[in-house]
């Protein structure tokens, strides 16, 4: 098992490097300069603009800029940012704890409602209560989050008052009851946009495992019904429930900078917009290395819980 | 009769697909007795291992339901139980061994777990050790090379044969078991190990007097096994017997069919083998008359118009029109 974990660790590294040049040639082709934000000053000449244009470092070859850029970033430098003129590091740094926490909830949340939902769903298939979850989670599924986010704030913060609109914290506190009560309507959302998808899986692997032949002979055993189905099914049900959670890592992180737009919730994906509204690239490209890196640590998970699951998969790799 | 452990009255086992019912076992009656070997042989397809599941209740409820008959199980009507009712039963007083070993094997679980599953749901105040050892010993019992190795290993690590030996391992690790249910359980393995898990068998058989129900279409198994023997045919029973007269004097047609395809050492290698022509009927299509009646070599009219009883002669039961004047004679 340490050997398979190395293993998935090392093959990570070449990605990185791969998801750091895309980055960093897909902000060299972004249309406008920052220049000409910085320079608004309509009174600024062409000599003006060439002693910025160096000090910054963009007159020099595109591939000289990537590999000053890569070195500093590995030194745990991401440059400063053209829009406030802090360390894109602290920056991100600060913002990373509260879409972390948003993102993990949320799933977890969305994890533990769907996938008993879903056992139960396989288990009396084409029954009323497989219908119902099944039209629930596809409304879920195809309602934008920008969507269930304003009507969970008309409802619990507008209507009926008991939850805070937006915001991480109550002002002038920073206890965790307060964080709690923030965190409830944004992981709400996310957890009603991936339910569907979760619950879904897992009920068409549930359905799929229980015509094996193992399942069978679990039952001549004489083993409880509820020890047949979490015991010998789930086990095997969860393979491909983990294979659909690691594609939606990277949605995920999508999800957030929408509904922490909506609820102005401090993250990643507030940051990201504000930044790309100013062509701010150190921050720009800080912020997408660091989710590539957090979805590349949550694909290793993953392959970590594959391995868990699945004794082929642990000594094949 | 109480010396009898299993009685199945009239079972009929349905499917319900999308072409409609499809009845796979069609009220077939027979009986085991304590620590005898009754051996189930048929084409494939003409319901012998739906008429074993039938019995531990392991249709699939999606697809099949038992729709009418008696399966007496010491006195008791298993198919009256309660969830709880059967659940005590399988795999404690009757258990089973599956034909499918390859995909019979949970893959996640490995072999010592599974096996100590199996003695442990019915006897919980067992302690781990004594569970290992029990295990360790059943696993030694059935021929499984190094089984303390074999333990910690998964299902895909181990051969067919293997495997195979593993499932009869779990199934001869029922605490109280009166009945053994056997779907093919030698056909995957190599004939020096059939002959040792059909040794296994039978002492079983002899010394805790458990009764076996053997499928199989092995008719060397058979004689080496049966006490009696129900050939089945197209979810019927076509004839059921003892097996030493079933061996010297085959009655049915069909029966004289399959001990006839049994190639022999002195039989002229140039001479062609000895088959039933034709196929099994399928079972949305069956002959109006009798089921065999397409591929009998001895059919009269009656055949072809109405399907024939089980007549008895004598304990010896037959379903062919052949033998009605007998009976009627008597």
């Amino acid at each position: 098992m340490g050997k398979y974990v190395l293993k998935r660790l090392l093959v990570a590294i070449p990605t990185f490097f791969g998801i750091t040049i895309l980055v960093f040639i897909i902000s060299c082709l972004a249309p406008g300069s920052p220049l000409e934000l910085l320079l608004a000053d309509p009174m600024a000449t062409e000599a003006d603009r060439a002693v910025l244009e160096h000090q910054m470092g963009l007159d020099d070859p595109i591939v000289v800029q990537y590999f000053r850029w890569l070195g500093n970033m590995l030194r745990g430098n991401l440059g400063t940012s053209y829009r406030t003129n802090l360390p894109v590091s602290q920056m991100v740094l600060e913002r990373l704890g509260p879409t972390l926490l948003l993102t993990v909830i949320s799933t977890v949340i969305a994890i533990l409602i769907a996938v008993p939902l879903g056992i139960m769903s396989a288990y009396k298939p084409y029954s009323a209560w497989d219908y119902i979850s099944s039209g629930l989670s596809f409304v879920g599924a195809s309602t934008p989050t920008f969507f269930t986010g304003l009507i969970l704030i008309y409802v619990f913060s507008v209507k009926l008052g008991i939850l805070p609109m937006g915001g991480m914290y109550d002002s002038g506190t920073r206890s965790i009851l307060s964080l709690m009560k923030h965190l409830i309507l944004p992981a709400a959302v996310l957890a009603i946009f991936n339910i569907g998808s979760i619950l879904r899986q897992t009920r068409g692997s549930m359905l799929e495992v229980f015509q094996e032949d193992f399942i069978r002979t679990a039952r001549a055993k004489g083993l409880k019904e509820r020890i047949v189905i979490i015991k010998h099914g789930l086990r095997n049900a969860l393979i491909p429930v983990v294979t659909v959670l690691s594609t939606m890592i990277p949605f995920l992180f999508g999800g957030a900078v929408v509904a922490e737009q909506v609820f102005g919730w401090p993250g990643l994906g507030n940051l990201m917009v504000q930044s790309i509204n100013a062509r701010d690239y150190p921050a720009i490209m800080g912020i997408t290395v660091v989710i590539a890196v957090a979805v590349l640590i949550g694909n290793v998970v993953v392959d970590i819980v594959y391995g868990f699951l699945d004794p082929k998969i642990r000594e094949k790799r | 009769m109480s010396n009898e452990i299993l009685e199945v009255k009239g079972l009929k086992t349905v499917f319900t697909g999308k072409k409609g019912k499809v009845t796979a076992v069609d009220k077939i009656s027979f009986s085991v007795e304590k620590g005898k070997c009754l051996c189930i042989v048929g084409e494939s397809g003409c319901g012998k291992s739906i008429t074993s599941l039938s019995i531990l209740r392991l249709i699939p409820k999606t697809t099949g339901t038992i729709e009418e008959g008696e399966i007496l199980f010491d006195g008791v009507d298993i198919l009256k139980l309660d969830e709880d009712g059967i659940r005590k039963i399988r795999g404690n007083k009757i258990s089973m061994i599956f034909q499918d070993s390859m995909t019979g094997l949970n893959p996640v679980m490995t072999i010592g777990k599974q096996v100590i599953e199996a003695i442990k749901v019915h006897s919980p105040n067992i302690d781990k050790k004594e569970l290992e050892k029990k295990a360790l010993s059943i696993l030694t019992d059935v021929g499984i090379p190094e089984p303390a190795k074999r333990m910690k290993e998964y299902p895909h690590q181990l051969s067919g044969g293997m495997r195979q030996r593993v499932m009869i391992a779990m199934a001869l690790s029922a605490g109280n078991n009166e009945l053994l249910i056997a779907d093919e359980p030698t056909t995957a393995l190599d004939v020096t190990i059939q002959a040792q898990i059909l040794k296994l068998m039978n002492n079983l058989k002899n010394e805790n007097n458990t009764s076996i129900i053997l499928i199989t279409h092995d008719m060397g198994v058979v004689a080496e096994m049966a006490d009696y023997v129900m050939v089945m045919y197209a979810g019927k029973e076509m004839e059921y017997a003892d097996a030493k007269s079933l061996f010297e004097s085959p009655l049915h047609p069909y029966t004289s069919g399959l001990l006839k395809s049994i190639p022999k050492l002195s039989t002229n290698p140039n001479e062609e083998l000895f088959t039933i022509s034709g196929s099994v009927p399928s079972l949305t299509d069956m002959p109006k008359g009798c089921r065999f009646s397409t591929r009998c070599s001895e059919t009269c009219k009656k055949c072809f118009e109405k399907e024939p009883p089980l007549f008895d002669l004598n304990g010896h039961k037959v379903r062919c029109w052949k033998y009605e004047e007998r009976t009627n004679g008597r």
